[in-house]
């Protein structure tokens, strides 16, 4: 029985490798090192290091900006514990700097952890999985670089654009939509040559294309770009067999996992806290407590930037258009006094909000999760508001602090988010007054 | 090389059968060769019996009419659908849009896809899907809608063809046009084509053409299946000048949909008659295209009483008179040429730049296609596809009929108890009053 089930885990572990290696991460190790791992033993450590650092390595690459930010760091280590925070991850290798200085005091175990950890987070194995896929499904992706109808849209609604503009960006449209149709006819011509290839194979092999009579397909085909869609469209099917395979034995690997954990703290406990370093401990027994929180902070993050970059954008486009339209209006008619106090207020509530959304906050610097002991969070008192400023200077935010200020933050932004879309309809209105012949129909209040 | 009709509702069901019948016993003539085998391979499979099987899926809330269907295909005995492509619960959507669109569609969406994906698989080369409905009552329309949708998800990159059949001005059904505006709303975004037939126009074309005394359903559908026939079998087209061709709505899409914000194409046909009178009668290529276009310019769906004061004028022309002078400028048209001495048919006419908008690159307006197989009886055949101001009024009708019942919100709870909130509708309005004055400034 036990034997059965270790020859389970193996294939469910040889599943992962498959996938991993299949999804282009370098030095995946075998299944034996992995069981290594579950047991801390030390000749392992090496194999999951280099698995670790490669699948994080194939994580943040496409993050290119992550990727320069970390180009300063010297080691693997250093990556691979920034890349670790970033992910949410705070094990005591992690959070604590000072307290390993190489990876030789990481244990195969921890590794195994962080792994875990990096692959339930954010569905790190289908966004590698998705890329992959793109790489290699080169026509069926739509054409990028093309702008989209919508794109074209814009450029037709802005100011400047006469009725010769409108045609030319209307031609424009039909080209372009014409182009598209036209590639979708490719498409759908490549299928059906794909389609047709396969029954001629399985035909002449009167069984389904095994080894032998896949080897045979490229002598009959002489062209090589045929051989090179050939060879990925094969890659790509092994790619999502993989997959598909690992997606069945997924919750036995997790089974596993949880085994690893079990046996990582009743480790812990029959050694004593005493040799495990600070905080180690409360990490594993707290996570689920601190998770709710560090997620709602993640998400609160998350938000903000989006408020940001919504900002933004409105800005961008609000400095484009309100300049344009008044350099046309100044050229022929003077402002009057009541207009000129309107543009006052105006720029003086934007202003104000600018300065309210730009102001610096506690959590512009970025933090690091730190998780206190138990005990410890337990005897403090809640944070009043004054404490934000003693927090701040010694360097701490508590993570109720956190929330607030991002609340507050939140807040401004919406209230400003608000101000920049009244400002917009007004605008929209006064636009459209000027159109002959477009109807705006208003919402109705009830 | 073919193309799955998906076949939704009470409408769909009855035109979808007639459609295939038409198509069916028109490639079934003597010495038709290939153009019979291509016009199988596209609208039908052979079961291991060699009977035709219909690449169909049929999608009705009522049994009713789908056992209809099934029963006048087999009862032709020259084709069939097969025994599983069909999909129909006990209860029907009430005429209410709302209801498809939200229980019906969603609570059947798998089912109906699975039954789409097992046509589609069985073809080598998916030529497109064209979708049957009405867009009147519940079934057709909301549930139509929500299952184009579905589709479009789930092909993305596959054409998609919707033929509505718009209703009677005086309506059979009093939400008609709530129905009508929250369908055509959501199909302009989701389809490549809008294909159109009225009912009023159909009905017309039966009164005064083929001279019914007392027209049925089965003699609209009929003429519908007549139209939508020419347009579907196959044709010598300009990519494929020599031999049939086998891209059928890959190519009519590019040849008249390029932009998005104008996919309502309209089939008007010549000449239609009778079978009675077919045998008496004999025309001949210039007088046929001479009245085709004159139809096309003034605005006419069928060959009786058209306006022939009506010329063309230059683009850019004043708007106002065009309008009081009732010429219908176009985007582009499809003329198809079915029949005897196809070749000798000059369509010259049609490619004077003054027809059409300005906008639109010369090379694409105008596009032809031929063949000389006589299509459904008729020596000579020319059906015009086309993408111009033809479907304004009916359009203009239809929402504002809709707005004068929605200002006083009639009926308007029927579709919120089901999650259509009144901001629906107004996209919905706002939609179509957006498409009506992009085809009005034409």
């Amino acid at each position: 029985m036990q034997r059965e089930k270790n020859v389970k885990v193996r294939e469910v572990i040889t599943a992962l490798c498959k996938l991993l290696s299949a999804l282009g991460v370098k030095a995946v190790p075998t299944a034996e090192a992995f069981r290594r791992a579950k047991f801390n033993k030390t000749d392992a450590t090496q194999d999951m290091w280099k698995l670790l650092h490669s699948l994080l390595m194939k994580a943040f690459e496409r993050d290119c900006a992550c990727q320069e930010s970390h180009s300063y760091l010297d080691s693997q280590l250093g990556f691979v514990r920034s890349a670790l925070w970033y992910t949410g991850y705070g094990s005591w290798w992690t959070t604590n700097a000072q307290s390993c200085r190489s990876t030789n005091e990481i244990g195969s175990r921890d590794l195994l952890l962080a792994l875990g950890w990096v692959m339930s987070s954010e569905n790190l194995l289908e966004s590698l999985l998705g890329e992959k896929v793109l790489e290699l499904e080169l026509l069926s992706s739509a054409p990028r670089a093309v702008p989209s109808v919508e794109d074209l849209m814009l450029c037709l609604s802005g100011s400047g654009v006469d009725a010769a503009g409108k045609e030319d960006v209307k031609n424009m449209q039909w080209q372009y939509g014409k182009l598209r149709l036209q590639w979708r006819n490719h498409l759908a011509a490549q299928q059906e040559q794909a389609k047709l290839t396969h029954k001629v194979f399985s035909k002449i092999c009167s069984s389904p294309i095994s080894e032998t009579s896949t080897t045979s397909v490229p002598k009959s085909t002489t062209s090589s770009g045929l051989d090179e869609d050939l060879e990925r469209i094969r890659s790509l099917n092994e790619v999502l067999e993989a997959y598909l395979e690992w997606k069945v034995v997924e919750p036995l690997f997790w089974c596993w996992m949880d085994s690893v954990i079990d046996g990582y703290l009743s480790d812990n406990c029959s050694k004593g806290l005493a040799n495990m370093p600070f905080s180690d401990h409360s990490v594993t027994q707290s996570c689920s407590h601190n998770d709710k929180a560090s997620r709602s902070m993640r998400h609160l993050d998350k938000m903000l930037l989006r408020l940001q970059t919504e900002f933004q954008l409105s800005r961008v486009e609000k400095t484009a258009q309100p300049l344009t339209s008044q350099d046309s209006h100044t050229g022929v008619t003077w402002l009057n006094q009541e207009q000129k106090e309107k543009v006052e207020r105006r720029v003086a509530a934007r202003l104000q909000g600018l300065s309210l959304a730009n102001t610096p906050t506690a959590m512009t610097r970025g933090f690091m999760p730190y998780l206190q002991e138990p005990q410890a969070s337990r005897s403090t008192r809640k944070p009043q508001k004054g404490d934000l400023s003693h927090e701040m200077a010694s360097g701490k935010l508590h993570v109720s602090s956190a929330l607030r200020v991002l609340k507050e933050k939140e807040a401004v932004l919406l209230w400003e988010l608000e101000l920049i879309r009244q400002s917009h309809r007004e605008q929209i209105q006064a636009q459209a007054s000027t159109q002959e012949g477009l109807v705006l129909i208003p919402p109705f209040k009830r | 090389m073919s193309v799955v009709t998906v076949q939704l509702g009470q409408c769909g069901n009855q035109v979808g059968p007639e459609l295939l019948s038409t198509l069916c016993d028109d490639s079934g003539g003597a010495g038709r060769g290939p153009y019979s085998e291509l016009s199988r391979e596209r609208f039908f499979w052979e079961d291991s019996r060699g009977m035709l099987v219909a690449r169909s899926v049929l999608v009705d809330m009522e049994p009713k009419v789908i056992s209809q269907a099934v029963a006048k295909a087999s009862k032709s005995g020259k084709w069939r659908y097969w025994e599983k492509a069909h999909f129909c619960q006990k209860q029907g959507s009430g005429n209410n849009w709302a209801n498809g669109y939200c229980v019906h569609g969603p609570r059947h969406e798998e089912a109906v896809e699975d039954l789409v994906r097992r046509e589609v698989e069985r073809c080598d080369r998916l030529s497109g899907i064209f979708a049957v409905m009405s867009v009147a009552g519940g079934t057709g329309s909301g549930v139509g809608t929500f299952i184009t949708q579905c589709l479009r998800d789930v092909y993305p990159n596959s054409f998609i063809v919707n033929h509505l059949t718009w209703p009677y001005g005086t309506g059979e059904v009093i939400v008609q046009n709530y129905n009508s505006v929250l369908t055509l709303s959501r199909l302009y975004q989701l389809s490549d084509a809008l294909v159109v037939h009225e009912n009023d126009t159909v009905h017309k074309i039966c009164s005064r053409l083929m001279n019914i005394k007392h027209i049925s359903v089965d003699d609209i559908n009929k003429v519908i299946a007549h139209q939508l026939g020419s347009m579907l079998q196959p044709a010598y087209t300009a990519d494929s000048p020599t031999h049939y061709s086998r891209n059928p709505i890959g190519e009519l899409l590019s040849s008249l949909v390029c932009h998005p914000e104008y996919k309502l194409l309209s089939l008007c046909n010549i000449p239609q008659m009778s079978q009675t009178s077919l045998a008496y009668s004999t025309y001949t290529w210039p007088g046929l295209l001479k009245h085709l276009r004159q139809m096309l310019i003034a605005n006419a769906r069928m060959e009786e009483g058209i306006d022939w004061k009506v010329s063309v004028l230059p683009s850019g022309g004043e708007r106002a008179q065009t309008r009081r002078m009732g010429f219908n400028r176009s985007l582009s048209n499809l003329l198809i040429l079915r029949g005897k001495d196809v070749s000798s048919a000059d369509a010259g006419a049609f490619k004077d730049p003054a027809l059409y908008v300005s906008w639109v690159p010369p090379d694409d307006t105008f596009s032809s296609w031929t063949s000389p197989v006589p299509f459904n009886g008729y020596e000579k055949s020319a059906t015009l596809v086309s993408n111009s101001q033809f479907l304004l009024k009916p359009l203009d009708n239809i929402v504002r009929k809709a707005w004068n019942m929605f200002v006083s919100r009639a009926y308007v709870h029927q579709y919120t108890k089901f999650g259509i909130s009144e901001e629906d509708f107004l996209d919905s309005f706002s939609m179509l009053e957006q498409i009506i004055s992009s085809y009005t400034h034409l």
